[in-house]
């Protein structure tokens, strides 16, 4: 069996306020092999969002360990996670976080010349952009989009430096529904296509059930689906 | 362009207020070692070259006095002239009292009373282009400079010392005073009878300046002599209160400067908190986050520094239409310099807000609404 692309050891979080101590995480296990569609859902505060930034290098677990295509990020130092989220992560989140000064073609710009290091050739924005559809639309500011476009934006941006994995957090939760089908059939098909890895936080069970595999948590813990499945590389039927 | 330029001119162009406020507060600073420094040390130097070009060859100034003559009134003997042109070398001395402070018409000007035939032996003259040279103790000559600029002829009166004097002379400007009376009356409207600020002194021939000075120091203990020539030069050297002032005024604009900056920045991070969680969240480095910021704050700077400039000229052309006596030197070295002190201002007043905006955790920058 191959390694897995990402995977958590007893991944524990521990928020302080004041002298309390606030559990966000309690001893998660989890592993995601490559190519896979993994949707993690469960109720508000059971620590969904927290493992996100953890799996992608944005926080530091208080204990246990993230293993990132073989870097345990819980033991690298700020510029090492910085550098591993630039090369190997790319983020979409609810509010789609595009800047808003910049065309979607700036906002690429940006994310190229952090992301590459020079690189990857400038024509992989404009072919991202037209795999979103929005290659007619690169010269708009982002206020300028709909939310759909805009969300689909994100998704271009997030795959500009080819990441290893994809982290997606409620990429559908500011959608209506036919933005929330387009978006979603949209990381099926970069799934399918480029065997792209995708981990995707959700509300919405239709949604998650888009995943190979579903991850629910409660409480800071994995109640089901934290282990890989002989599944989960393979499209759902 | 590149990436990082592009998004600090982005942010600049997208907040437009507080880009203007910023580069607006920028321009201030240059202005005020610009357009302050060229006020006073053109007043002062266009001062110094008036007096070169009396013709004098030395100017005699009394013992502990700063260059500065004009703020060190009366205290050189009229009488000492008898000694001084008696001795070998000398053609003529012409005693000079100068008064400042005298505020005529809305103008601080300084007022020359000199010995009208002694001033004419030192120098080359006074060259009346109208009217004629005084013949009573309440007449003065005003240069045509001075005529111009207030809009003042022959036969006009006009109030110097709580004293009406009656303008009968108007003469080609260019050295010495722009107005100058009888030494008599102005000795005694200051109550400084028998006293003057300096002696100008002329030689017999340019051979014997040296000797001439020697022979001055040696007879006159502690007066200095300077020579004409250099007259600019020691005027400068020895304005121990300008080179304060334009300190003062040097170390106020870097101030301004950072202060603006640091705020203007400071804010700008605290705006956009959630873009700098976003740069975080697609990989920036902090060095990438620190980039952008002081380059932004450069950009500011710079624009700031060029609407300095240009506002300096544009204060420099209205001073000059509405106040044409006022001399405004804005040189190129102290553009420079002002450039200089707004970019260092700028840069240092970036630096924390940068290194701040670096150190943001991405976490909680990209909750941050």
């Amino acid at each position: 069996m191959s390694r897995p692309i990402l995977q958590t050891i007893q991944l524990v979080k521990v928020y302080r306020s004041g002298k309390v101590d606030i559990p966000a995480l309690r001893g998660v296990d989890i592993s995601i092999p490559r190519g896979a569609f993994v949707s993690i859902m469960g109720p508000s505060g059971c620590g969904k969002s927290t493992l996100l930034h953890l799996l992608g290098g944005l926080d530091r677990p208080t204990s246990g360990s993230v293993i990132l295509d073989g870097h345990d990020l819980a033991r690298c130092g700020d510029g090492e996670r910085t550098r591993l989220r630039r090369e190997k992560v790319g983020f979409v989140f609810q509010r789609f976080n595009l800047l808003p000064t910049l065309t979607v073609i700036g906002n690429m710009e940006v994310a190229l010349a952090i992301g590459s290091n020079g690189t990857l050739p400038a024509s992989r924005m404009h072919d991202l952009l037209d795999l979103v559809g929005l290659g007619e639309k690169k010269h708009r500011k982002p206020m300028e989009l709909s939310v759909g476009e805009q969300q689909r934006v994100a998704i271009a941006r997030a795959l500009l430096h080819q990441p290893a994995i994809l982290l997606a957090d409620e990429p559908t939760g500011n959608l209506d529904s036919v933005n929330s089908n387009l978006v979603l059939g949209l990381l099926q098909d970069l799934n399918s296509r480029l065997n792209q890895t995708i981990v995707m936080i959700t509300h919405n069970p239709e949604a998650a059930a888009m995943g190979h595999r579903i991850i629910t948590m409660r409480d800071g813990m994995v109640v089901s689906g934290g282990a890989a499945a002989s599944t989960d590389s393979t499209s759902p039927s | 362009m590149n990436v990082t330029a592009k998004l600090a001119a982005s942010n600049l162009v997208n907040r437009k207020t507080r880009s203007t406020v910023s580069i607006l507060s920028v321009a201030l600073g240059i202005i005020l070692v610009v357009v302050m420094v060229g006020i006073s040390e053109g007043t002062l130097i266009e001062h110094a070259k008036r007096t070169e070009r009396i013709g004098a060859d030395i100017i005699l100034q009394p013992p502990g006095s700063s260059a500065l003559f004009a703020f060190n009134s009366g205290v050189v003997p009229v009488k000492l002239s008898d000694k001084i042109e008696r001795l070998p070398g000398i053609r003529a001395a012409s005693p000079v009292l100068i008064t400042a402070g005298s505020k005529v018409m809305g103008s601080i000007v300084l007022l020359w009373g000199i010995d009208a035939e002694t001033y004419g032996q030192v120098g080359t003259g006074i060259k009346i282009v109208e009217g004629r040279m005084w013949q009573n103790p309440f007449e003065v000559v005003i240069d045509t400079v001075w005529a111009a600029s207030k809009r003042q002829k022959v036969g006009d009166t006009m109030e110097l010392l709580n004293r009406d004097f009656k303008i009968v002379g108007i003469r080609r400007a260019g050295d010495g005073g722009r107005i100058l009376l009888p030494i008599t009356t102005l000795q005694e409207l200051m109550s400084a009878q028998g006293k003057a600020s300096f002696f100008l002194v002329s030689c017999t021939s340019s051979d014997v300046l040296e000797s001439v000075a020697d022979r001055l120091r040696k007879e006159l203990p502690g007066y200095l002599p300077v020579f004409s020539s250099v007259y600019t030069e020691a005027l400068k050297e020895n304005a121990v209160a300008l080179k304060q002032f334009i300190a003062v005024l040097t170390a106020l604009s870097v101030t301004i400067t950072f202060m603006v900056i640091l705020l203007a920045m400071y804010t700008s991070i605290i705006e956009r908190t959630k873009e700098i969680g976003i740069l975080k969240a697609i990989g920036a480095s902090k060095l990438f986050i620190v980039r952008a910021i002081m380059l932004e704050s450069t950009l500011l700077c710079t624009m700031g520094i060029l609407v300095g400039y240009a506002l300096s000229f544009a204060i420099k052309a209205y001073l000059n239409h509405r106040y044409p006596s006022l001399v405004v030197d804005i040189t190129l070295r102290w553009m420079l310099w002002g450039g200089f002190y707004g970019m260092m201002g700028g840069i240092v007043g970036a630096l924390y807000p940068a290194i701040r905006a670096a150190r943001l955790d991405p976490v909680q920058t990209l909750v941050f609404e």
